[in-house]
């Protein structure tokens, strides 16, 4: 075989790939599509919000941010936004991921490096569960005896809690190295009361539970705040 | 005269006989007359009860017979092996059909060796007792030598038909007991360790909500719904009634009449499928305050405990103020003041985004001058503060990963009212409050 047409074989290669990738990213700004191995929804809309960045930086952060999100079992996300702040070569990212079935979204801080064309995660706000899984998930944390004392001894009642998404590797650290739900119950005030109940969803159970109130002290004994 | 002398001789007798006689006598009675001696007879008494106590009647000083025996029998039984046993006691739960192995080291402290054969005792008191068959230990028996240790293979296996609940057992690796001052009604086993366990399944049914707080007006009705949702292969009854404080103890302000309330029903939850209980409250015009009241679900799902088979309902009759607060100050000719009157609103249910707007608060204000005319103006500035937090205060630690957001935590409204060039004399403000559970206000009068 000739060197032009190895060259030629070596640009076809490298068009389809490129083309490949191209096709494999999501649509709106782009026409592009998800990954088909994600739990995306192959028709979710990606809005990008963001000035003075490159149609080539603006693809790798949107290829990035896909790969590095995932939906609660069984949701989809319908709608991802995402904002970028340039800050000299980086980008701070402010992601949220609507899905039709939640009432709420999932909420996502990424920093993505521009040299390195790295993405680090920073934090998140996960609260795109379905309304029966988080129904499920409150039923379960007022079941726990402890949980359900602090609540009626502080009048916790009355306060709507909030349902997220703790992810495997934090919930490995006070449980097992699986997807669980935070459920917490916050008064505020001069002295806001705080409630907490880690609720391992497939076994319907609490597996952990956090108040404000129980504070450590130096002999590493619980003991409640005299409040 | 022999005759003579021998009747002196009997007559002397029979008188040093009878002195004797009399002597004797005075002596026995004296003896028994004598007058108690009140320091011995107390004594008798504490001697009396101390021996009452221990169960013997006799002074210590001259111990009775069976207090040796007794004591003895208690130094025999002071003579038993305590073996030192870890875990003591033993908590879990499992599902009916569910298992679980656990390890018990038994170290014996003793200078001799100590026979051991594992059994289970099921004392008859707590909710459920653990069948023998449901648990096993390996080594079914051993010998333990002098310091010696010994580990024990524990498997508890729950059958699928077990009722859930707090069962209790004690594994028994000798026939030791505790020696009692009193006859008990079971023996305590020395070496023995605590086995509770709780069976428990998923509830097959979901309830949301379990509490229904809210602000309603006086003369109005207001319909709440629950939702059920039955997630198992089999339709559960549900017989919803007025009443179940298991969860919510009183006592309460005001209870709810049961005449406010209306329960609408089905009488099940078919399976795999979700129903609706609507709670209709009508609240009487010349209701006020706080009244709490609860439903009992009665729902027939052992896995769901008893507390959890309620509603609980708190209401607050509210009424808008129709008069409003009133202050008077006074400013001199020409002055300008102000009024700032603010309301905080925390941000309770709208937390992490939360679902239910509340209304903003707002005020009727009228400045009324010296002369009786009444200003209604429009304020000339409003303004809306906000508080928000990046979670580093108050975020459990498995959600620490949020920190950094922002979460809205409380919202001021305000509105300001000014006044140039005011008539000197006394002032009077009125404000009535909207949407506002307290509010605050500030005159200031000058530059």
């Amino acid at each position: 075989m000739s060197k032009k047409k190895i060259v030629a074989v070596i640009a076809a290669v490298v068009v389809v790939a490129a083309g490949g990738v191209y096709l494999a990213l999501p649509t709106l700004e782009h026409g592009l599509s998800p990954a088909p191995d994600s739990e995306l929804d192959l028709h979710m809309n990606v809005e990008f919000f963001g000035m003075g960045i490159n149609e080539e930086t603006k693809t790798s952060i949107v290829s990035e941010v896909l790969a590095e999100i995932t939906p609660y079992k069984g949701v989809k996300y319908n709608k991802v936004n995402i904002s970028a702040t340039k800050n000299g070569e980086d980008h701070d990212l402010r992601v949220i991921c609507f899905s039709d079935a939640c009432e709420y979204p999932d909420v996502y801080d990424f920093t993505y490096y521009g040299a390195s064309k790295q993405l680090v995660q920073n934090r998140y706000v996960l609260e795109a569960i379905p309304p029966n899984e988080r129904a499920k998930a409150i039923s379960v944390a007022i079941q726990n005896e402890d949980a359900a004392n602090l609540m009626r001894t502080n009048s916790l009642e009355s306060v709507t809690p909030t349902v997220r998404r703790v992810l495997p590797e934090t919930a490995e650290k006070f449980y097992l190295p699986k997807t669980l739900l935070s459920v917490t119950w916050t008064l505020f005030g001069e002295y806001p009361v705080v409630v907490s109940v880690l609720v391992d969803p497939d076994e319907g159970k609490g597996v952990n539970v956090w108040s404000n109130l129980e504070v450590e002290n130096k002999g590493g004994e619980m003991e409640k705040n005299e409040w | 005269m022999k005759k003579e002398e021998a009747k002196i001789e009997a007559k002397a007798l029979v008188v040093l006989m009878a002195f004797l006689l009399g002597v004797f006598s005075v002596a026995a009675v004296a003896g028994q007359v004598a007058p108690p001696q009140p320091v011995l007879n107390l004594g008798a008494v504490v001697v009396g009860l101390e021996a009452g106590v221990a169960g013997h009647a006799s002074p210590p000083t001259q111990p009775a017979p069976e207090v040796v025996s007794e004591q003895s029998e208690e130094e025999q039984q002071m003579d038993y092996k305590i073996l030192q046993i870890s875990p003591k006691h033993e908590w879990f739960e499992l599902k009916p059909g569910g298992e679980k192995e656990f390890t018990v080291k038994v170290k014996n402290k003793d200078e001799e060796a100590v026979s051991t054969s594992p059994r289970i005792e099921v004392q008859p008191y707590g909710e459920y007792f653990l069948e023998e068959e449901w648990i096993t230990v390996e080594p079914g028996s051993a010998d333990i030598n002098a310091d010696g240790e010994q580990e024990y293979t524990v498997t508890v296996k729950i059958p699928e038909d077990a009722e859930i609940g707090h069962y209790s057992a004690q594994i028994v690796f000798t026939n030791d007991t505790m020696p009692t001052p009193y006859p008990a009604p079971f023996p305590m086993y020395v070496n023995s360790l605590s086995l509770s366990i709780q069976v428990w399944e998923p509830p097959k049914i979901v309830v949301q909500p379990q509490y229904i707080h809210d602000r309603v007006k006086a003369g109005q009705s207001h319909e709440y719904e629950i939702q059920f949702e039955n997630k198992g292969d089999k339709a559960i009854a549900i017989s919803p009634e007025i009443g179940g404080e298991e969860r919510w103890h009183g006592p309460f302000e005001n209870t709810i009449p049961e005449g406010w309330l209306t329960i609408d029903a089905p009488a099940k939850v078919e399976a795999n499928s979700k129903a609706t209980v609507k709670v209709t409250v009508n609240v009487p015009i010349d209701a006020k305050g706080r009244y709490e009241s609860g439903i009992n679900l009665n729902i027939d799902d052992p896995s769901i405990e008893r507390w959890n088979q309620e509603v609980h309902i708190g209401l607050e009759v509210w009424k808008q103020p129709t008069t409003p607060f009133r202050e008077g100050f006074a400013v001199k000719q020409g002055d300008k003041f102000s009024v700032v009157v603010t309301a905080g609103q925390h941000a309770y249910d709208r937390y992490g985004g939360g679902a239910e707007e509340k209304e903003e608060p707002s005020f009727d204000v009228t400045l009324t001058t010296p002369e009786g005319g009444k200003l209604t103006s429009e304020p000339s500035k409003t303004v809306k503060k906000g508080e928000v937090s990046l979670g580093m205060d108050y975020l459990p630690p498995w959600e620490a990963s949020s920190e950094g957001m922002y979460h809205a935590m409380s919202t001021e409204y305000s509105e300001t009212y000014e006044i140039t060039n005011a008539t000197g004399g006394a002032w009077t403000l009125d404000i009535l409050p909207r949407n506002a559970e307290r509010f605050e206000y500030t005159i200031e009068i000058g530059e």
